[in-house]
């Protein structure tokens, strides 16, 4: 089986099957694009955006999805209404970790651009959103409420409307 | 989580829902730009637009004058609709959900009272709905109510409209049917009113509700045009004496589908009346009394006719009339129509005699059987339309061989 050698921003080296790695877009490209040879075994992938806890997390999420069909072409799901509860208990197991994890996750994601990865961590913080005052959301993610008390009172009057029955 | 880019906040908000996404507008305001600036996040919790880039390129410089919604989602966001500028003239609104607020319904028209054309359709509210409130529109022209509740006329009770098109469903509410009348009573601007669909009431109550003897009859109406369609109960809420104060400035009226009533004493009263426009459905039994109404210049008929009603407008100039006689019909008396210059036949058996001495137009529709002797009496036609109708051979080396005065042949 071939195997590529990953290196985080703390330079710290993870061999990981070539198969996993290609899971992210980003590698797919750098591979095809910048020439680097697969067959060769010390040739070493700069990930300097990802540390080296989370490159574990990412290449475990990997290796356990590498299997999973490719997602249907992504123009389909623009129009379908997207769904946040049908995250796998894997995922959400896997997915129990502090927010500044949580949020380094969907960075790393968005940066080696593996859509599936990328949409379950979304749709976690989506989640915890969910079923929250403005004001427990704000103290969920520290959010800084930056509005005087008179445009706070506007948005909050305009929102009324979608409370009432 | 404020850290994190737009892009990504976007894919996070992206799987939020309306109540969600309004929270958030709430948490701070770099949240709230974000998720009322961008289409896709807002039109989860605004109203659907039909045209909505128009509505949202619009809406940016607030001088707009059309709002279409077209269907309202179940949870909204006034907004939206906090942007909409007092320039609207025009408002089309299509399918209201009925379990939304009274008072989000008068906030769109209390945002826009220039509004000069309104149309509804299909808007229902809630069984124990009361409006309390109305909008005066001072430039009102254009009011059309279709398959809406009546409820809807109270927020139009102190404002003036020349033309209105109300059709009605029957539907929740005690008594639907008084902020109509109020409407209708105060309405001394209105040239054009067509009413439809009062098929049944709702409620059996309804007997008590009625136009009633006030100091009305001293207001100078000015109602032009009646269309009545559909609606043989309007007879029980006493609409005759809505019509009898309207009667005298009356131009054009329309009757169709008003089954239990008499027509004839109108028409016998309508000094002005210079087009009449009867449905099959009204044809049988809405005229029996009919006497010469000598201002009648212009006819549209579905239904049998013979030359004893055809003698009842004796300046008749234009008459379209369709199912005349069919070929079971026997009778082969002619029709005769001294004045008449344009006659258009729809579905009718062609086998008998017209005798229109002055006729130049001609136009047949969904003919099928025709006799050529048509031509031999009214052999002064200059212009011959032949429309929609098939297996019907006129040959035109025949047309012309019998309308020496034929200009135009036109076959569509």
């Amino acid at each position: 089986m071939q195997t590529i050698k990953l290196q985080s921003s703390d330079n710290e080296i993870f061999e990981c099957d070539l198969a996993v790695a290609k899971c992210s877009a980003t590698i797919r490209t750098m591979l095809e694009d910048l020439g680097i040879d697969e067959n060769s075994e010390d040739e070493v992938v700069p990930l300097p955006n990802v540390n080296s806890a989370i490159l574990r997390k990412v290449i475990q999420f990997c290796t356990y999805h590498k299997d999973d069909p490719v997602p249907s072409s992504t123009d389909d799901d623009e129009n379908k209404e997207k769904r946040t509860d049908d995250i796998t208990s894997w995922d959400a197991d896997f997915l129990k970790v502090d927010q500044g994890t949580l949020f380094e996750l969907i960075l790393a994601a968005n940066y080696l651009d593996i859509r599936s990865l990328l949409d379950v961590t979304c749709k976690t913080v989506a989640n915890m959103i969910k079923g929250k005052t403005p004001d427990e959301i704000r103290k969920t993610f520290n959010i800084k409420n930056d509005f005087t008390p008179a445009e706070e009172e506007q948005v909050r009057k305009e929102n009324t409307w979608c409370e009432e029955k | 989580m404020e850290n994190l880019p737009l892009e990504i906040l976007l894919q996070i908000f992206s799987h939020c829902q309306a109540t969600e996404l309004l929270h958030l507008t709430e948490t701070c305001s770099y949240y709230n730009k974000i998720i009322s600036t961008r289409k896709e996040l807002s039109e989860k919790f605004t109203i659907y637009f039909r045209h909505r880039e128009d509505f949202f390129k619009s809406s940016q410089n607030r001088k707009y004058q059309r709002l279409t919604v077209d269907n309202f989602v179940e949870r909204i966001h006034i907004g939206a609709l906090s942007s909409i500028g007092t320039d609207i003239e025009h408002l089309e609104i299509r399918r209201w959900n009925w379990n939304l607020p009274a008072k989000l319904f008068l906030y769109i028209f209390k945002k826009c009272p220039n509004l000069k054309f309104i149309r509804f359709k299909g808007i229902l509210f809630h069984y124990h709905l009361e409006f309390h409130e109305s909008v005066q529109f001072r430039s009102l022209l254009d009011l059309q109510i279709m398959e809406s509740d009546s409820r809807i006329f109270k927020i139009f009770q102190h404002s003036k409209c020349h033309r209105l098109v109300y059709d009605y469903v029957p539907t929740g509410g005690n008594l639907p049917i008084p902020d109509m009348i109020n409407f209708l009573q105060a309405q001394d601007q209105l040239e054009d009113l067509t009413l439809s669909g009062f098929l049944a009431f709702f409620n059996a109550g309804i007997g008590r509700i009625i136009f009633h003897d006030s100091s009305l009859s001293e207001v100078q109406f000015r109602l032009k045009k009646l269309s009545i369609k559909n609606s043989p109960i309007l007879e029980t809420i006493h609409f005759r004496r809505f019509i009898d104060l309207h009667i005298k400035s009356l131009k054009y009226l329309e009757i169709d589908g008003t089954e239990f009533w008499d027509f004839s004493d109108y028409i016998n009263r309508c000094t002005n009346l210079q087009e009449l426009k009867i449905g099959k459905k009204s044809r049988q039994v809405t005229l029996s009394c009919l006497q010469p109404v000598p201002t009648v210049k212009i006819l549209k008929i579905e239904g049998p006719v013979d030359k004893n009603f055809l003698a009842n407008f004796p300046n008749l100039k234009t008459l379209e009339a369709s199912n005349l006689r069919t070929e079971k019909d026997k009778f082969d008396e002619e029709l005769v129509c001294n004045k008449v210059e344009d006659l258009t036949i729809v579905k009718t058996w062609l086998g008998g005699f017209f005798k229109f001495s002055k006729l130049k137009k001609l136009k047949l529709k969904n003919i099928r059987v025709m006799d050529y002797r048509i031509f031999d009496e009214n052999s002064g036609i200059e212009e011959l339309i032949i429309e929609s109708c098939e297996n019907l051979e006129i040959l035109d080396a025949e047309v012309h061989k019998k309308l020496p005065k034929l200009r135009i042949l036109k076959r569509i």
